[in-house]
């Protein structure tokens, strides 16, 4: 990957290997009981109920990241299931399961006391529960109804109405399902649920947030991005899987400043930027640098994802007087808001103007249906907006379908296009 | 017959509640022909007869349906809904006819129970179904059931080659179910013995398209004794509707319970009707149909695989339905 330009992007990085590696010291050597999570689950109530969580796709990220996806998804192929399987969501399990574990990255994943996931499509509850029965691990499985209110502009409601945005039924099931997943951290932990730490906890998660809109705010108004989307992604994923704690607020905080003040200063990522470019979709993991290949021939600078937009838009609940309930329509939704028509498609046109954007780059996953759909609405919406679109077809951790080169050369006569347009 | 129509999307659509609102239940199905709307706006992900069904509904060729219904049985359904919702919002192209999402649930724990039996609940409300007609409409369905039921023990006694059920089942989602239960008590009446029927063989796997495979290997000289689709085997389930509890909890148990689709949970659920199937006896091999393009099939397979292992059942996996040198050799390796 390029050089980190932030300080807090080291930090960032630092921090999450070494809370790892302390992790596996507590699994190994104290026994502690932790827990493997899918990205959208609630990690809030896995920390009030004081058991640690890695979030599936992090792993997965850093898998991919390390260059071993391969190895590893080809184990998977070996032991009977498919090439056309999601990738993504398994990768993780076969790096725990399959092969030799033990070359998985900083000594790979131990044994979890518990696998947790939300049903957002119809593959991953089998994955964890494959998973689960390998470690002879507690499962919990959260359901996903589908919503049928869907008025425009999700993100100017969800944050102060969120109770009739998120369809009150919709939010009471999601709530008697975590009443589940609690009494099963309260298992494996021997804690006590207490309501009132939830609602401290998700005050902090605001005040993340409003960090991370800070930066985003900064990102837009400057005349060239002070920070690139690789680091963005960093900062912003690092604190949200341990959102709400004092290391996650207090980075979040860092970050903001780091941003707001190189914007200030007028340093930018980039001093020869002239294009502004989205990217649509999850990172592809195990080929970081594309985001920079376009800098030095175009100009062009990727300024935009949705891991630090989404921060705000999608996490900040006011009025907690229920808790659990804000914290129900956090979760409810995400599938809607980031990868569905009509809020995904809305949302990232939004998200475009704010920012600016003179192109998008718009992935397709090959390998993750849950984020494969709706990628089409998002080209024409964004198309109709006057933006260019370059459709991107890969797997976000799978690199033997990857030809960076070609998609560099591809992806750089787009830019062409733009440029002349 | 009513002259409303309500074209449904799969099995777990409340055929009883439509019924007694007043709509004729269609399937809509798989039908030739390019699909241009589908191909603009959907991904490749989603399979053949969603792909039709949206691309005929935008394209305003279905105009004849008043109603849509889909339940969330599955993701492709789901997301079919959604995409749906939103060509009808953009107000592109002709009138879209009226969406209904059946928010079923499949993971079998309590809170789904509840959340399940409440959207019921709901959809004979918002269906404003008379007081009384629901108990016609169980009644109706019921014997349609017990029919399919009766198709499938004629297949079991081998006087029905798979191909030719599943065509006979089609109707059970497809035409008027008073029609169908007559049409088929007639059609069953004189039937006579297959000669000679070969190895028997259960499918499992992805959802069929239609009966190619079936044919395929009937071709190959085996005899399709039953599969794991909604289309086939599972059409009926297991139970009728029950007729003394309430409508809305005996409706809605039925299609919670006894109904098949790929979001039940656990996995042992999802393999009950398989196991019992084989446990039965008298089955020679077992055909998983998993193309590549399936998303759920395949991670059961292992686990059903081993299983099959256990019992010295043998299996075999094909990637599409249609004949080929594999399937052949794995049929005529199963000879009696």
């Amino acid at each position: 990957m390029a050089e980190k330009q932030l300080a807090s992007t080291v930090a960032a990085s630092e921090a999450q290997k070494a809370w790892f590696t302390s992790l596996r010291q507590r699994v190994f050597e104290k026994r502690a009981p932790y827990a493997i999570g899918q990205a959208d689950m609630p990690f809030e109530l896995f920390q009030v109920m004081d058991v640690p969580v890695v979030s599936n796709q992090w792993w997965a990220a850093v898998v991919s990241a390390k260059r071993l996806a391969p190895y590893y998804l080809d184990k998977l192929n070996e032991a009977g299931f498919h090439g056309g399987l999601c990738r993504y969501c398994s990768l993780s399990m076969a790096s725990a399961v399959l092969g030799d574990t033990g070359q998985a990255p900083w000594g790979g994943l131990p044994k979890p006391s518990l696998l947790a996931a939300r049903l957002t499509c119809d593959c991953v509850q089998r994955v964890f529960e494959t998973w689960a029965a390998h470690f002879d691990a507690e499962l919990v499985l959260l359901d996903a109804p589908a919503a049928t209110h869907l008025p425009p502009r999700w993100w100017e409601q969800s944050r102060h109405h969120w109770r009739e945005l998120f369809e009150d039924h919709r939010l009471q099931f999601m709530v008697r399902q975590f009443e589940r997943l609690i009494a099963s951290l309260g298992r494996i932990s021997g804690r006590q649920f207490q309501v009132d730490e939830l609602r401290a906890l998700m005050e902090q998660v605001n005040r993340q947030e409003e960090y991370f809109e800070a930066a985003k705010r900064a990102i837009c108004d400057a005349p060239k991005t002070p920070v690139r989307m690789q680091e963005q992604i960093i900062n912003v994923m690092a604190a949200q899987w341990q959102r709400g704690s004092e290391w996650a607020v207090s980075h979040a905080r860092s970050f903001r400043d780091e941003v707001v003040t190189r914007a200030s200063n007028g340093v930018a990522a980039c001093p020869h930027e002239r294009l502004r470019i989205m990217w649509v979709g999850a990172a592809l993991w195990y080929d970081l640098d594309f985001y920079t290949a376009f800098e030095e021939s175009h100009g062009a600078v990727f300024v935009w994802s949705m891991y630090l937009a989404f921060g705000p838009d999608g996490y900040i609940r006011y009025g907690l007087e229920d808790p659990l309930l804000a914290l129900a329509s956090r979760t409810v939704s995400m599938n809607e808001q980031l990868h569905n028509p009509p809020w995904a498609n809305e949302w990232m046109v939004e998200q475009a103007r704010a920012h600016r954007i003179d192109a998008a780059f718009v992935l397709t996953p090959l390998g993750s249906r849950p984020s494969a759909t709706g990628t089409r609405f998002v080209e024409i919406a964004l198309d109709d907006a006057g933006i260019p679109v370059f459709p991107v077809h890969a797997d976000m951790v799978d690199a033997r379908l990857w030809d960076g080169e070609r998609m560099r050369k591809e992806g750089a006569r787009f830019l062409d296009d733009v440029v002349r347009r | 017959m009513s002259d409303r129509i309500a074209g449904i999307t799969s099995n777990t659509v409340p055929w009883e509640i439509l019924r007694a609102a007043g709509y004729t239940p269609v399937l809509l199905e798989d039908e030739p022909g390019p699909t241009p709307h589908a191909d603009r706006w959907m991904e490749d992900v989603f399979d053949r007869r969603i792909r039709v069904i949206f691309d005929r509904v935008c394209a305003g060729a279905w105009d004849r349906l008043d109603k849509i219904v889909i339940p969330r049985t599955s993701e492709q359904e789901h997301k079919l809904y959604l995409y749906l919702r939103e060509i009808s919002r953009k107000q592109e192209g002709p009138a879209l006819p009226d969406l209904y999402l059946y928010n079923l649930l499949h993971t079998r724990t309590p809170e789904s129970h509840n959340y399940g039996l409440e959207r019921t609940r709901q959809m004979i409300r918002h269906f404003e179904v008379p007081e009384g007609a629901l108990h016609d409409a169980i009644a109706e369905s019921n014997r349609a059931r017990r029919c399919v039921r009766a198709i499938l023990q004629k297949r079991r006694d081998g006087f029905l080659k798979g191909s030719v059920a599943l065509g006979l089942i089609r109707g059970f989602y497809i035409e008027d179910r008073t029609c169908f239960a007559e049409r088929v008590c007639q059609d069953l009446e004189g039937l006579r013995p297959i000669p000679a029927s070969g190895p028997r063989i259960v499918i499992q796997g992805a959802p069929l398209e239609g009966a190619t495979l079936h044919r395929a290997v009937e071709e190959s000289g085996g005899y399709v004794v039953a599969e794991d689709d909604w289309r086939g085997s599972r059409a009926a389930g297991d139970h009728d509707v029950r007729m003394d509890l309430e409508p809305a909890i005996a409706i809605f148990e039925k299609y919670f319970y006894d109904e098949i689709s790929p979001r039940i949970q656990p996995s042992s659920e999802r393999d009950a009707w398989f196991h019992r199937e084989l446990e039965r006896g008298g089955i020679d091999g077992v055909l998983f149909y998993i193309p590549l393009q399936d998303d759920f099939a395949g991670w059961d397979y292992p686990r059903q695989s081993r299983w099959l292992e256990k019992l010295g059942v043998a299996h075999a996996v094909v990637r599409d339905g249609r004949n080929s040198s594999a399937l052949d050799a794995f049929v005529r390796s199963l000879r009696r």
